[in-house]
C-alpha cells in the first residue's frame, strides 16, 4: 500500500533537463517542487530556484572522439557536470573509463548497442554513471515501444548485475514532460529493476556523482 | 461474521492528480486512461487490474482509481504514461494508494484544502 509514498527525507534528482526559453521557467521549476525534486541537473543553468538546487550539465557534442576530446578540454572548468553521448564504441570507452567525464548516456534506443558488461565495468573504474532515458517509452507507441522496452530492459539487467552507478531521466524539455520520482520508479520498475535500485537511480546515485565532484552535503540514505 | 472478501482479492484506490492548463471533463479522463493502459499492457493485462475511475474532479484535478492490490505497481506506470488528454499536455501525479475508498476521499479533500490555501 505504501508504493505512491516515498521516504520524504530523500532528495530526489532529475539528471537531464533541457530548458528552452519558449515556456515559464519559472513554472517549470514549480512543478518540479511540487513534484518532489531536490535537484535539477540542466543543460546550461546555474544557481538555485524554489528551493531547488541546479546544477550545469553540459553534453558534449561532436561527431567523433576527437572533437569530444577537443570540446572537454574547453568545459571541463564551466561545467558542473560533463555528460558525453555513445555515438559509437570508441567515444563510449573513451568516456566510461575519463575521470573527467560524470556521465554518459545513450543519444538514441540504437546507441544501447554499445552498453555491455565490460563498459559498465569501465565506468565504475572511472567514476562515470551511466544514464538510461526512458524517452523513448514516453514518446513512442506500437512496435517501436515494445522494441525500447526490450532494449531498456536488456540495458538495465546489465547494470544491475555489474552493480552499476546509473540515474534515470525523463529528459523533460518543459514542464509538461516531468514525471515525478515515483513515477520514473513506477515505469523503471515494467524495466525490471526494482523497487530500491530504482530509487536509487533517481537519488542516491546522482547524489553520490555530485558527492564524487566535491560538492558535499547532498547524500543521505 | 468476519468481512466477506470479493472475488477478485483486495482493492486499492489510487489517488491521482492531473495538471494542465484546460479542465478535463471525467469521461475523456476516464477514456484516455484506459486507451494508454489498453496501449501499454493490452487487453489481458488490463483485464487483471479491475480497474475503475471512481471519481475525477475536473476544477482541482484530482481523481480516485480503484484497481487490485497486485497491479497498483503497473497502473501507477501507466497513468504516468499519459501525456496528454484530447490534445492537451497534461502532467499526472500518483498522491497517495490506499486500502479504503473512505481514506481515499478523506485524502482528496485534504489535498484540496492544501491547493486552495
Amino acid at each position: 500500500m505504501q508504493e505512491a509514498q516515498l521516504n520524504r527525507r530523500l532528495k530526489f534528482v532529475e539528471t537531464h533537463v533541457h530548458l528552452g526559453s519558449a515556456f515559464s521557467q519559472q513554472r517549470f521549476f514549480e512543478f518540479a517542487s511540487k513534484l518532489g525534486f531536490n535537484v535539477l541537473f540542466i543543460t546550461s543553468w546555474e544557481g538555485k530556484i524554489n528551493g531547488i538546487e541546479v546544477f550545469s550539465r553540459i553534453n558534449l557534442k561532436g561527431e567523433n572522439l576527437a572533437q569530444m576530446k577537443k570540446m572537454l578540454g574547453e568545459v571541463r572548468e564551466k561545467a558542473e557536470l560533463v555528460a558525453v553521448p555513445c555515438l559509437n564504441r570508441e567515444v563510449a570507452t573513451w568516456a566510461a573509463r575519463n575521470p573527467d567525464v560524470d556521465i554518459i548516456y545513450f543519444p538514441s534506443i540504437e546507441h544501447y548497442r554499445y552498453l555491455d558488461k565490460s563498459l559498465v565495468r569501465l565506468s565504475y573504474e572511472g567514476r562515470t554513471a551511466v544514464e538510461i532515458s526512458l524517452v523513448p517509452l514516453f514518446e513512442c507507441e506500437g512496435v517501436k515501444r515494445a522494441q525500447a522496452f526490450s532494449t531498456l530492459r536488456k540495458a538495465a539487467t546489465v547494470l544491475l548485475e555489474e552493480g552499476a552507478v546509473f540515474f534515470i531521466t525523463r529528459e523533460p524539455k518543459m514542464e509538461y514532460e516531468l514525471r515525478s520520482p515515483g513515477s520514473l520508479i513506477a515505469v523503471a520498475r515494467l524495466l525490471g529493476i526494482p523497487r530500491e535500485a530504482a530509487i536509487r537511480a533517481v537519488s542516491f546515485y546522482p547524489l553520490t556523482i555530485l558527492e564524487w565532484k566535491g560538492y558535499e552535503g547532498f547524500r543521505k540514505e | 461474521m468476519g468481512r466477506v472478501r470479493s472475488i477478485e482479492g483486495r482493492w486499492r484506490y489510487i489517488v491521482f492528480q492531473i495538471m494542465s492548463d484546460k479542465e478535463l471533463e471525467y469521461e475523456d479522463v476516464a477514456r484516455d486512461l484506459w486507451s494508454v493502459l489498453l496501449k501499454l499492457f493490452g487487453e489481458v493485462g488490463v483485464s487483471f487490474m479491475n480497474l475503475k475511475v471512481i471519481d475525477y474532479d475536473k476544477r482541482s484535478g484530482f481523481g480516485i482509481l480503484r484497481c487490485t492490490h497486485k497491479t497498483v505497481d503497473i497502473v501507477h506506470a501507466g497513468v504516468s504514461m499519459i501525456s496528454e488528454i484530447r490534445g492537451t499536455p497534461i502532467l499526472t501525479d500518483i498522491k497517495k494508494v490506499t486500502g479504503s475508498i473512505k481514506k481515499a476521499r478523506e485524502t482528496v479533500e485534504k489535498l484540496k484544502i492544501q491547493v486552495d490555501r
